[in-house]
């Protein structure tokens, strides 16, 4: 079989933020990979793969791949409301992925950010975490 | 007889070795990966100085050509064998009086930072000249770099030498194993009192994407460090105090 990357991860996890309704209602400014764009609205979601080291075993290949989500907004009740509702999205759910099963989506630890302030002077609050995310692929 | 205390001490000295080990591969896995902004307009410049050979081997044509020895604008040396300075070290105005030998020292350092704010005048010349209406000319540095040359954030210091950019490359440093009772643990840190913005590379901001390079670092290398600290229990355990072959097996 050919070896898949950690971009169906990647899918995955963006599914499982969309798959809660409370979540997508609750942030204006929609999920972004990496960096939002200057003019989005807050509050927003921004994930990023951190790293995917490839544990290769007998007959399979496990991906275990960390991944940061962070909430921007505008105060911080609204960022620690929208990230436990990311947690609550993520942590320990089962991913829905092509040709891999999901192992485990963990939430590992808080990202020691915090606040910002914008390109409009406005303070921004940054809340997350890292989520460790693995999938193993029969080889 | 076997010394079990002993050979218990032997273990984990050789673990905590081991683990400092592994901490040295994290920082060399995260130098490696740490962002080192690229300050200069377009994408293969950079300030490379010629080595001592290059310039010896260019010596003769600059001669033949009426230019200047590389690096000492407007000083001819005497192409002969056995090159003297034509200024005396004691002479007044010769500034590289006091130094050893008849030859100049190279002042590596100095001229970095001279080529740097050169590059950093003209940037601010071809500011005012594109403010007067003038057509627009290609700089060296880009917005940026002038930033970061006009700041001193871009120079940074490894080894006694100045370079331009870096500096959070240069920051990362693995420390010694500090053992507390019967665990041991080894930091590599990111970042110091010049360069604060060390976390917001690693974990990103508002306005620039994370440059994750400590994280990744530990990931990659995890599996090498937990083998190392094995195969350094396994060696102890066989040698430490006897000749009985002992089987420990680890898992981490």
């Amino acid at each position: 079989m050919t070896l898949v990357t950690s971009a169906p991860v990647k899918r995955a996890v963006v599914q499982a933020l969309r798959a809660s309704p409370a979540l997508v209602s609750a942030i204006a400014g929609g999920i972004h990979e990496g960096i939002a764009p200057r003019k989005v609205r807050y509050p927003f979601i921004v994930y990023q793969l951190i790293a995917a080291p490839y544990n290769r075993q007998w007959g399979g290949v496990i991906i275990e791949a960390t991944f940061d989500v962070s909430v921007y907004a505008e105060n911080p009740v609204d960022a620690n409301n929208i990230d436990a509702l990311i947690t609550t999205a993520l942590n320990e759910a089962v991913l829905v992925m092509d040709e891999q099963d999901s192992m485990l989506c963990r939430r590992v630890s808080d990202l020691p950010t915090g606040p910002d302030i914008d390109s409009e002077g406005k303070r921004i609050y940054q809340v997350g975490g890292s989520y460790s995310v693995w999938a193993h692929q029969t080889l | 007889m076997i010394d079990f205390e002993a050979l218990a001490a032997q273990i984990f000295d050789n673990a905590v070795s081991a683990l400092g080990q592994g901490a040295l591969l994290v920082q060399e896995r995260a130098q490696h990966l740490a962002p080192v902004r690229h300050i200069f307009t377009g994408d293969k410049y950079t300030i490379r100085r010629k080595k001592a050979s290059e310039i010896e081997a260019d010596r003769l044509i600059r001669a033949q050509l009426g230019l200047s020895v590389e690096g000492e604008r407007g000083k001819k040396w005497p192409m002969t064998a056995r090159t003297k300075s034509p200024l005396r070290k004691t002479e007044p105005g010769n500034r590289w009086a006091g130094t050893f030998g008849s030859r100049p020292a190279p002042r590596w350092r100095e001229r970095r930072m001279e080529v740097a704010q050169q590059h950093l005048a003209d940037y601010d010349a071809e500011m005012i000249s594109r403010k007067a209406g003038n057509p627009h000319q290609p700089t060296v540095l880009d917005r940026r770099g002038a930033y970061e040359v006009r700041s001193k954030r871009a120079a940074s210091l490894r080894w006694g030498h100045a370079y331009i950019g870096g500096g959070l490359r240069d920051s990362i440093k693995a420390w010694a194993p500090v053992v507390a009772g019967p665990n041991a643990e080894a930091w590599v840190t990111a970042g110091n009192d010049e360069i604060d913005y060390a976390k917001y590379m690693e974990f990103g901001t508002r306005h620039a994407a994370a440059h994750p390079y400590l994280r990744p670092a530990l990931a990659e290398t995890r599996q090498e460090i937990v083998s190392r600290i094995a195969a350094a229990i396994r060696e102890s355990s066989r040698t430490g105090g006897s000749s009985m072959d002992i089987e420990i097996e680890v898992r981490l």
